[in-house]
Protein backbone atom coordinates (compact mmCIF):
# COMPACT_ATOMS: atom_id res chain seq x y z
CA UNK A 1 0.00 0.00 0.00
CA UNK A 2 1.29 3.52 -1.17
CA UNK A 3 2.28 5.63 2.02
CA UNK A 4 0.17 8.87 2.58
CA UNK A 5 2.92 11.49 2.96
CA UNK A 6 1.73 14.36 5.52
CA UNK A 7 3.33 17.47 6.83
CA UNK A 8 2.62 18.51 10.13
CA UNK A 9 2.32 22.27 11.72
CA UNK A 10 1.15 22.87 15.33
CA UNK A 11 1.27 26.26 16.93
CA UNK A 12 3.10 24.96 19.95
CA UNK A 13 6.00 22.00 20.25
CA UNK A 14 4.44 19.97 22.47
CA UNK A 15 1.37 19.82 20.07
CA UNK A 16 4.39 18.98 17.72
CA UNK A 17 5.82 16.26 19.14
CA UNK A 18 1.75 14.66 20.36
CA UNK A 19 0.64 15.01 16.52
CA UNK A 20 3.95 13.83 14.98
CA UNK A 21 3.60 10.58 17.38
CA UNK A 22 0.49 9.99 16.23
CA UNK A 23 1.41 10.37 12.71
CA UNK A 24 4.52 8.46 12.91
CA UNK A 25 3.30 5.21 15.00
CA UNK A 26 0.84 4.19 11.73
CA UNK A 27 2.33 2.22 8.68
CA UNK A 28 0.33 3.99 6.46
CA UNK A 29 1.61 7.24 6.86
CA UNK A 30 4.94 9.20 6.14
CA UNK A 31 5.13 12.20 8.44
CA UNK A 32 7.93 14.77 6.01
CA UNK A 33 10.07 17.26 7.73
CA UNK A 34 9.35 20.48 6.92
CA UNK A 35 12.17 20.92 4.16
CA UNK A 36 9.81 18.48 2.82
CA UNK A 37 6.12 20.09 3.11
CA UNK A 38 5.99 20.62 -0.70
CA UNK A 39 5.43 17.07 -1.35
CA UNK A 40 2.60 16.67 1.21
CA UNK A 41 -0.73 14.79 -0.24
CA UNK A 42 -2.20 16.35 3.02
CA UNK A 43 -0.86 18.89 5.51
CA UNK A 44 -2.17 18.51 9.37
CA UNK A 45 -2.97 21.97 11.05
CA UNK A 46 -3.21 22.43 14.74
CA UNK A 47 -3.58 25.60 16.63
CA UNK A 48 -5.83 27.21 19.56
CA UNK A 49 -7.68 29.39 17.27
CA UNK A 50 -7.82 30.42 13.54
CA UNK A 51 -5.76 33.28 13.81
CA UNK A 52 -4.48 35.70 11.37
CA UNK A 53 -1.17 33.98 11.41
CA UNK A 54 -2.64 30.63 11.30
CA UNK A 55 -4.49 31.83 8.23
CA UNK A 56 -1.66 33.59 5.93
CA UNK A 57 -0.08 30.40 6.49
CA UNK A 58 -3.17 28.41 5.37
CA UNK A 59 -3.30 30.62 2.40
CA UNK A 60 -0.07 30.09 1.70
CA UNK A 61 0.09 26.71 1.49
CA UNK A 62 -3.29 26.41 -0.27
CA UNK A 63 -1.63 28.56 -3.17
CA UNK A 64 1.61 26.83 -2.99
CA UNK A 65 0.83 23.45 -2.33
CA UNK A 66 -2.97 23.05 -2.73
CA UNK A 67 -3.06 19.78 -0.50
CA UNK A 68 -6.15 19.09 1.50
CA UNK A 69 -5.81 20.22 5.47
CA UNK A 70 -7.27 18.59 8.52
CA UNK A 71 -7.42 20.93 11.10
CA UNK A 72 -7.41 20.11 14.36
CA UNK A 73 -8.26 23.46 16.84
CA UNK A 74 -10.43 24.05 20.17
CA UNK A 75 -13.46 26.09 18.35
CA UNK A 76 -14.21 28.40 14.85
CA UNK A 77 -16.47 30.96 14.09
CA UNK A 78 -18.92 30.82 11.06
CA UNK A 79 -16.39 33.41 9.18
CA UNK A 80 -13.53 31.77 10.24
CA UNK A 81 -15.06 27.77 8.87
CA UNK A 82 -15.58 30.34 5.32
CA UNK A 83 -12.06 31.20 5.03
CA UNK A 84 -10.87 27.60 6.65
CA UNK A 85 -12.87 26.01 3.14
CA UNK A 86 -11.48 28.83 0.88
CA UNK A 87 -8.23 27.37 2.36
CA UNK A 88 -8.93 24.13 1.09
CA UNK A 89 -9.49 22.89 4.74
CA UNK A 90 -11.52 19.70 4.83
CA UNK A 91 -12.07 18.10 7.96
CA UNK A 92 -12.24 19.86 11.20
CA UNK A 93 -11.68 17.95 14.45
CA UNK A 94 -11.98 19.57 17.82
CA UNK A 95 -9.06 19.61 19.83
CA UNK A 96 -10.63 17.70 23.22
CA UNK A 97 -11.84 14.86 20.77
CA UNK A 98 -9.11 14.44 18.61
CA UNK A 99 -7.81 10.62 19.08
CA UNK A 100 -4.88 9.17 16.90
CA UNK A 101 -7.77 7.07 14.91
CA UNK A 102 -9.91 9.99 13.87
CA UNK A 103 -7.03 11.84 12.89
CA UNK A 104 -5.74 9.52 10.79
CA UNK A 105 -8.78 8.16 9.62
CA UNK A 106 -9.42 12.01 8.55
CA UNK A 107 -5.84 11.84 7.40
CA UNK A 108 -6.57 9.08 4.96
CA UNK A 109 -10.16 10.13 4.06
CA UNK A 110 -8.68 13.51 2.63
CA UNK A 111 -5.80 12.31 0.81
CA UNK A 112 -8.51 9.80 -0.68
CA UNK A 113 -11.10 13.12 -1.43
CA UNK A 114 -8.50 14.92 -3.01
CA UNK A 115 -10.18 18.04 -1.64
CA UNK A 116 -13.73 17.49 -1.90
CA UNK A 117 -15.37 18.32 1.05
CA UNK A 118 -16.83 15.41 3.41
CA UNK A 119 -20.60 15.90 4.25
CA UNK A 120 -20.33 17.20 7.44
CA UNK A 121 -18.53 20.18 6.48
CA UNK A 122 -21.32 20.36 3.57
CA UNK A 123 -24.01 20.64 5.80
CA UNK A 124 -21.95 23.81 7.92
CA UNK A 125 -21.96 25.62 4.61
CA UNK A 126 -25.59 24.93 4.29
CA UNK A 127 -26.02 26.13 7.52
CA UNK A 128 -24.24 29.12 6.50
CA UNK A 129 -26.61 29.70 3.54
CA UNK A 130 -29.63 29.05 5.81
CA UNK A 131 -28.03 31.99 8.59
CA UNK A 132 -27.78 34.59 6.03
CA UNK A 133 -31.15 34.13 5.00
CA UNK A 134 -32.68 34.61 8.22
CA UNK A 135 -30.09 37.94 8.82
CA UNK A 136 -31.37 39.74 6.15
CA UNK A 137 -34.73 38.78 6.60
CA UNK A 138 -35.68 38.76 10.33
CA UNK A 139 -34.86 42.80 10.35
CA UNK A 140 -37.37 43.61 7.56
CA UNK A 141 -39.85 41.41 9.41
CA UNK A 142 -39.69 38.59 7.28
CA UNK A 143 -38.53 34.93 6.99
CA UNK A 144 -37.79 32.48 4.98
CA UNK A 145 -41.22 30.37 4.80
CA UNK A 146 -42.56 33.72 2.27
CA UNK A 147 -44.46 34.61 5.06
CA UNK A 148 -44.58 37.67 7.30
CA UNK A 149 -45.14 37.09 10.79
CA UNK A 150 -48.06 38.90 11.15
CA UNK A 151 -49.50 36.69 8.03
CA UNK A 152 -48.31 33.47 10.10
CA UNK A 153 -50.53 34.82 13.51
CA UNK A 154 -53.68 35.14 11.02
CA UNK A 155 -52.92 31.73 9.68
CA UNK A 156 -52.42 30.22 12.98
CA UNK A 157 -55.69 31.36 14.55
CA UNK A 158 -57.46 30.39 10.95
CA UNK A 159 -56.48 27.15 11.52
CA UNK A 160 -57.72 27.35 14.90
CA UNK A 161 -61.18 27.86 13.67
CA UNK A 162 -61.50 31.47 13.92
CA UNK A 163 -63.80 33.95 11.60
CA UNK A 164 -62.19 36.79 10.84
CA UNK A 165 -64.01 38.84 13.82
CA UNK A 166 -62.42 36.46 16.33
CA UNK A 167 -59.13 37.23 14.65
CA UNK A 168 -58.97 40.16 14.60
CA UNK A 169 -60.45 40.95 18.40
CA UNK A 170 -57.04 38.20 19.47
CA UNK A 171 -55.02 40.16 17.36
CA UNK A 172 -56.35 43.69 18.16
CA UNK A 173 -56.48 44.19 14.33
CA UNK A 174 -59.42 45.96 12.51
CA UNK A 175 -61.15 43.03 10.78
CA UNK A 176 -60.50 44.80 7.76
CA UNK A 177 -56.89 44.44 8.24
CA UNK A 178 -57.20 40.86 8.88
CA UNK A 179 -59.21 40.70 5.52
CA UNK A 180 -56.70 42.44 3.84
CA UNK A 181 -53.52 40.26 5.50
CA UNK A 182 -56.32 37.03 3.77
CA UNK A 183 -56.32 38.82 0.67
CA UNK A 184 -52.60 39.32 0.38
CA UNK A 185 -51.68 35.86 1.52
CA UNK A 186 -53.85 34.03 -0.75
CA UNK A 187 -53.39 36.43 -3.67
CA UNK A 188 -49.42 36.46 -3.64
CA UNK A 189 -49.22 32.66 -2.71
CA UNK A 190 -52.39 31.74 -5.68
CA UNK A 191 -54.72 30.11 -3.14
CA UNK A 192 -58.10 29.19 -3.95
CA UNK A 193 -59.28 30.71 -0.23
CA UNK A 194 -58.72 30.79 3.27
CA UNK A 195 -58.99 26.62 3.73
CA UNK A 196 -56.60 26.47 1.10
CA UNK A 197 -54.06 28.76 2.54
CA UNK A 198 -54.50 27.32 5.97
CA UNK A 199 -53.67 23.90 4.06
CA UNK A 200 -50.65 25.21 2.58
CA UNK A 201 -49.44 26.89 5.50
CA UNK A 202 -49.49 23.31 7.30
CA UNK A 203 -48.40 21.36 4.82
CA UNK A 204 -45.22 23.48 3.97
CA UNK A 205 -44.70 23.61 8.05
CA UNK A 206 -45.05 27.32 7.95
CA UNK A 207 -47.44 27.43 10.60
CA UNK B 1 -20.37 27.60 16.96
CA UNK B 2 -20.07 30.54 18.99
CA UNK B 3 -21.40 33.73 17.94
CA UNK B 4 -19.19 35.51 15.55
CA UNK B 5 -17.57 38.72 15.73
CA UNK B 6 -20.02 40.52 13.75
CA UNK B 7 -23.54 40.64 14.08
CA UNK B 8 -24.58 38.98 10.98
CA UNK B 9 -22.93 36.65 8.80
CA UNK B 10 -20.61 37.72 6.22
CA UNK B 11 -21.52 37.43 2.53
CA UNK B 12 -19.26 34.39 0.91
CA UNK B 13 -21.22 34.00 -2.65
CA UNK B 14 -17.80 34.04 -4.78
CA UNK B 15 -15.96 31.60 -2.41
CA UNK B 16 -19.50 29.12 -3.36
CA UNK B 17 -18.76 29.70 -6.80
CA UNK B 18 -15.33 28.75 -6.42
CA UNK B 19 -15.29 25.66 -4.42
CA UNK B 20 -18.18 24.46 -7.19
CA UNK B 21 -16.10 25.34 -9.77
CA UNK B 22 -13.10 23.41 -8.84
CA UNK B 23 -15.80 20.62 -7.65
CA UNK B 24 -14.53 20.86 -3.44
CA UNK B 25 -18.54 21.50 -3.46
CA UNK B 26 -20.68 18.68 -3.84
CA UNK B 27 -24.16 18.67 -2.68
CA UNK B 28 -26.91 15.70 -2.22
CA UNK B 29 -29.30 16.80 -4.65
CA UNK B 30 -32.09 16.92 -2.38
CA UNK B 31 -30.54 19.13 0.09
CA UNK B 32 -29.61 21.63 -3.00
CA UNK B 33 -32.57 21.51 -4.77
CA UNK B 34 -34.03 22.50 -1.12
CA UNK B 35 -31.33 25.07 -0.15
CA UNK B 36 -31.65 26.61 -3.93
CA UNK B 37 -35.78 27.18 -3.43
CA UNK B 38 -35.03 28.66 0.22
CA UNK B 39 -32.52 31.38 -1.61
CA UNK B 40 -35.04 31.85 -4.36
CA UNK B 41 -37.55 32.87 -1.97
CA UNK B 42 -35.79 34.40 0.11
CA UNK B 43 -34.47 36.83 -3.13
CA UNK B 44 -38.04 37.02 -4.17
CA UNK B 45 -38.91 38.41 -0.52
CA UNK B 46 -35.79 40.77 -0.77
CA UNK B 47 -36.35 42.04 -4.36
CA UNK B 48 -39.98 43.26 -2.93
CA UNK B 49 -38.85 44.65 -0.15
CA UNK B 50 -36.65 46.94 -1.92
CA UNK B 51 -39.03 48.01 -4.69
CA UNK B 52 -41.45 49.20 -1.60
CA UNK B 53 -37.88 51.12 -0.38
CA UNK B 54 -37.08 52.44 -3.35
CA UNK B 55 -40.93 53.84 -4.16
CA UNK B 56 -40.77 55.42 -0.59
CA UNK B 57 -37.42 57.19 -1.02
CA UNK B 58 -38.65 58.24 -4.80
CA UNK B 59 -42.56 59.37 -3.95
CA UNK B 60 -42.95 63.22 -2.96
CA UNK B 61 -42.38 63.67 0.88
CA UNK B 62 -45.40 61.82 2.84
CA UNK B 63 -46.86 60.60 5.98
CA UNK B 64 -46.42 56.84 6.60
CA UNK B 65 -50.17 57.27 8.77
CA UNK B 66 -51.63 57.96 4.97
CA UNK B 67 -50.66 54.56 3.49
CA UNK B 68 -53.14 51.68 3.87
CA UNK B 69 -52.34 49.11 6.42
CA UNK B 70 -50.40 46.48 4.60
CA UNK B 71 -47.82 48.92 3.18
CA UNK B 72 -46.91 51.53 5.80
CA UNK B 73 -46.32 48.31 8.28
CA UNK B 74 -43.68 47.08 5.22
CA UNK B 75 -42.24 50.65 4.60
CA UNK B 76 -41.63 50.85 8.40
CA UNK B 77 -39.88 48.04 8.73
CA UNK B 78 -37.83 48.91 5.35
CA UNK B 79 -36.72 51.62 6.64
CA UNK B 80 -35.86 50.74 10.17
CA UNK B 81 -34.15 47.50 9.29
CA UNK B 82 -32.27 50.01 6.08
CA UNK B 83 -31.07 51.73 9.23
CA UNK B 84 -29.74 49.51 10.90
CA UNK B 85 -28.07 47.93 8.30
CA UNK B 86 -27.60 50.33 5.21
CA UNK B 87 -27.00 48.48 1.76
CA UNK B 88 -27.22 45.05 3.36
CA UNK B 89 -30.46 44.21 0.89
CA UNK B 90 -28.86 45.30 -2.31
CA UNK B 91 -25.63 43.86 -0.89
CA UNK B 92 -27.98 40.53 -0.82
CA UNK B 93 -29.48 40.90 -3.86
CA UNK B 94 -26.31 40.79 -5.54
CA UNK B 95 -25.00 38.23 -3.37
CA UNK B 96 -27.70 35.14 -2.95
CA UNK B 97 -27.97 34.68 -6.80
CA UNK B 98 -24.42 33.33 -6.97
CA UNK B 99 -24.90 31.34 -3.90
CA UNK B 100 -27.99 29.83 -5.98
CA UNK B 101 -25.39 29.25 -9.25
CA UNK B 102 -22.95 28.04 -6.98
CA UNK B 103 -25.58 24.95 -5.61
CA UNK B 104 -27.18 24.71 -9.44
CA UNK B 105 -23.35 23.56 -10.18
CA UNK B 106 -22.66 21.57 -6.75
CA UNK B 107 -25.72 19.97 -6.95
CA UNK B 108 -26.16 15.83 -8.49
CA UNK B 109 -22.14 15.37 -9.15
CA UNK B 110 -21.10 11.81 -9.31
CA UNK B 111 -21.58 10.21 -5.69
CA UNK B 112 -18.20 8.95 -6.06
CA UNK B 113 -16.53 12.22 -6.27
CA UNK B 114 -17.69 12.77 -2.73
CA UNK B 115 -14.85 11.94 0.16
CA UNK B 116 -15.98 10.34 3.33
CA UNK B 117 -14.46 12.01 6.18
CA UNK B 118 -15.99 11.65 9.90
CA UNK B 119 -13.95 14.38 10.72
CA UNK B 120 -15.85 15.55 14.10
CA UNK B 121 -17.57 19.16 13.86
CA UNK B 122 -17.05 21.30 16.69
CA UNK B 123 -19.16 24.45 14.69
Amino acid sequence: MEQVRVALQASDPLSQAGIASYLQSRPELTLLRSSERAEAKVLVVSCDRLTSDVVAMLRRSAAEIGSPVVLITNEITESELLTAVECRVVAILPRVAVTAERLVHSVLTAAKGGGVMPPNLVGELLKHIERLQRDVLTPNGLNASGLTPREIDVLRLMADGLDTNEIAGELCYSERTVKNVIYGVTHRLKLRNRSHAVAYALRAGMI
Amino acid sequence: MPPDAESSAPFAGELFLTLAAEGRLVVDPVRADQAIAGLERTLSLIRARLRILRIWQHSPPQRVDELPDELANDVVDAMFADQLAPGRLEQAVTELPKYIEALRRARGRRPGDRAEIDGQSIL
